[in-house]
């Protein structure tokens, strides 16, 4: 039988090497349906190159990854994106001279009107789809607190603004996984808060998510799982508690931390 | 009277050639953000592809050599100037996206329309070499019995539609997804390939229509002027489109064609008639170094040109207006 269904999103002995540096070695974790899962690790660990080799942004040596039961390895990251993986960068990567809600529609998945052909010809139906989506995307505006900024443009939010509104992407994007580098950095205590019960809330309507972050804080409240990456590789993982336990772990990681 | 409007409708004729210019090389810099640097000698290619198709054999005994001379009816020159333009700046577009950042893509179209000038000016057999294709006749002027110093009275008119039209399909891509989707790539080409968008393909195509577009214009100067030769694509000639793209507003459609009316119309068709000072070059260097500086200080000081970029929101409901203004601020400003 092969009924040993793999896991939403499983990363086989992945690896990438920047020259002489191996950002990321031989490292096998995965992500099972409806959870969140930290990745947690030093400075320089290779979180961040994790996650462009995820989400497709940047080509592995050699691993594979799989999603959705699918080898997406030598997928380009659009394709993966059109699948359900969709990722938010360290630094934020809006659209800036483009208004908050043109930010969210973008990521509506499968627009009638976005070939050159269906813009000049499916013009009603590419309305009526438009409308459709200007609708849920004043919603999740709406949702993530942005609706008085709906028509400012996005170089004009502040840092936890951004957060916000690469989080109302990730929605209207219809993720099956999120992949969250630190979507935390630069948030106000206040804000922070209300990051993470967005992130509980997405998670309740079915997104997965794979969630990079220093604060152990943040990542105790919401991840049931933990990876720790050190020096590029995967060091251990568990539950936070769990973690905690190991030696090597305390000493790269928790020992600088906290 | 009888000598003003030839004058005019000589420059107003010109007008129309580089609003059709500016809306092509819009599409690329300034909706999608592709810097090309090398956007007249698609121009150009349209204008020889026009000019050879239209042209019957070269004359024997004349010294003339050129390809093809097919002698080709009114508007196929036109159409297949558009297809071939096209099919080349698809074939830049390949080479270069593919492999290059896009900081790399100025350089190396800059170095594609070296390569290419040297080419059309060396090898005579095509395109007549140094001295270029000339007696290009107009379309249609014996149709309707035009005499040949008055042809832009068919031209004008066709110029006029097929400007409609060009302006048409930039209009609709601008209240499409479409055109929001190659702002995004403009503005981050990495999230927009994060949210599914085929970056690669976008910008195959952009650069396919925009070539096409420039193509339209070269084969429309060739049935104007009847002649063509490599004086007439000096790299300067992009800079003078992308004058008038910036200084009317990039991404703005009205705003591009309302700087080719300033660029052209005023600048250049307005210093053709000044007199003579000094030696004979001196009007057009003054020319271009007006037009130099003007892009300086627009870009200094009003970096979204005359009109600015505006987005005509497709999904709002009618009630709330048409229209969301940009906020103050340019591209430049943006901290990414
Ligand atoms: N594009 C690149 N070129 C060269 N080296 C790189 C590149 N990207 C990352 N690296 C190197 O790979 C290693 C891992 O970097 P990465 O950004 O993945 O770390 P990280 O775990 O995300 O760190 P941080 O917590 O600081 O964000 C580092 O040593 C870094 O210098
Ligand atoms: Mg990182």
């Amino acid at each position: 039988m092969t009924s040993s269904s793999r896991p939403l999103l499983d990363v086989v002995q992945v690896h990438k090497a920047f020259g002489g540096v191996e950002a990321v070695a031989d490292c096998s974790f995965n992500v099972v349906e409806g959870e969140i899962c930290g990745l947690i690790g030093p400075n320089g660990a290779g979180k961040s190159t994790a996650v462009g080799l995820i989400g497709g942004a940047l080509r592995g040596d050699r691993g594979q990854v799989w999603f959705a039961e699918q080898d997406v390895t030598s997928w380009p990251a659009h394709r993966r994106a059109r699948a359900g993986l969709l990722r938010t960068f360290q630094l934020s990567q809006e659209w800036p001279n483009l208004t908050v809600i043109e930010n969210v529609l973008l990521a509506a998945p499968e627009q009638i009107g976005e070939t050159l052909w269906s813009a000049l010809s499916a013009r009603r139906r590419m309305r009526r789809q438009e409308e459709e989506n200007w609708g849920r995307a004043e919603h999740l505006l709406a949702v993530f607190g942005l609706t008085a900024l709906r028509d400012q443009l996005a170089w004009t939010l502040s840092g936890g603004q951004k957060r916000l509104l690469e989080l109302a992407r990730i929605a209207m994007g219809r993720a099956k996984l999120a992949l969250l580098d630190e979507p935390m950095a630069g948030v106000s205590p206040a804000l922070r808060s209300s990051i993470i019960s967005q992130i509980r809330d997405m998670q309740a309507s079915g997104i997965s998510f794979l969630l990079v972050e220093h604060d152990l804080g943040v990542v105790g409240e919401l991840c049931s799982r933990v990876i720790v990456m050190a020096a590029g590789r995967v060091l251990t993982e568990g539950t936070l508690d769990e973690i905690r336990q190991h030696p090597e772990v305390a000493a790269a990681y928790l020992g600088v931390s906290r | 009277m009888s000598t003003l409007l030839p004058i005019f409708a000589t420059a107003f004729m010109y007008v129309i050639i580089y609003a059709i210019l500016s809306i092509g090389l819009n599409l690329q810099y300034g909706v999608t953000g592709i810097v090309n640097f090398t956007y007249y000698t698609f121009v150009a290619i349209g204008a020889y592809v026009a000019g050879v198709l239209t042209l019957g054999k070269p004359p024997a005994g004349s010294g003339e050599t050129y390809i093809l001379g097919l002698n080709l009816p009114f508007p196929i020159p036109i159409v297949l100037a558009a297809l071939v333009a096209g099919l080349f700046g698809g074939l830049l577009a390949l080479t270069v996206f593919r492999r290059l950042r896009s900081d790399y893509l100025a350089i190396t179209t800059l170095c594609a329309g070296t390569v290419a000038f040297d080419i059309v000016t060396n090898s005579t057999g095509l395109f007549n070499g140094p001295n270029g294709i000339y007696g290009v006749p107009t379309p249609l002027a014996s149709t309707f019995g035009v005499p040949p110093q008055n042809t832009y009275m068919v031209l004008i008119p066709i110029g006029l539609v097929i400007l409609a039209l060009v302006w048409w399909v930039a209009h609709c891509i601008d209240l499409s997804p479409y055109g929001r989707t190659l702002r995004a790539i403009r503005e981050g080409r990495d999230a927009a390939a994060a949210f599914g968008k085929n970056t690669l393909r976008l910008q195959l195509g952009v650069m396919i229509l925009g070539c096409a577009i420039a193509g339209i214009g070269g084969a429309l100067t060739v049935e104007f002027v009847g002649a063509f030769n490599p004086s007439a694509f000096e790299t300067v000639e992009t800079f003078v489109v992308y004058a008038a793209v910036i200084l009317g507003g990039p991404g703005n459609n009205l705003g591009v064609i309302l700087g080719a009316v300033l660029v052209q119309g005023v600048i250049i068709q307005g210093s053709l008639y000044l007199p003579t000072i000094g030696a004979e070059s001196l009007v057009p260097a003054i020319r271009n170094m007006v037009i130099g500086g003007m892009v300086i200080l627009v870009l200094y000081f009003r970096p979204r040109g005359m009109v600015g970029e505006t987005r005509p929101q497709l999904g709002v409901p009618r009630r709330r207006g048409l229209g969301v203004r940009s906020a103050p601020g340019s591209r430049g400003e943006a901290d990414s």
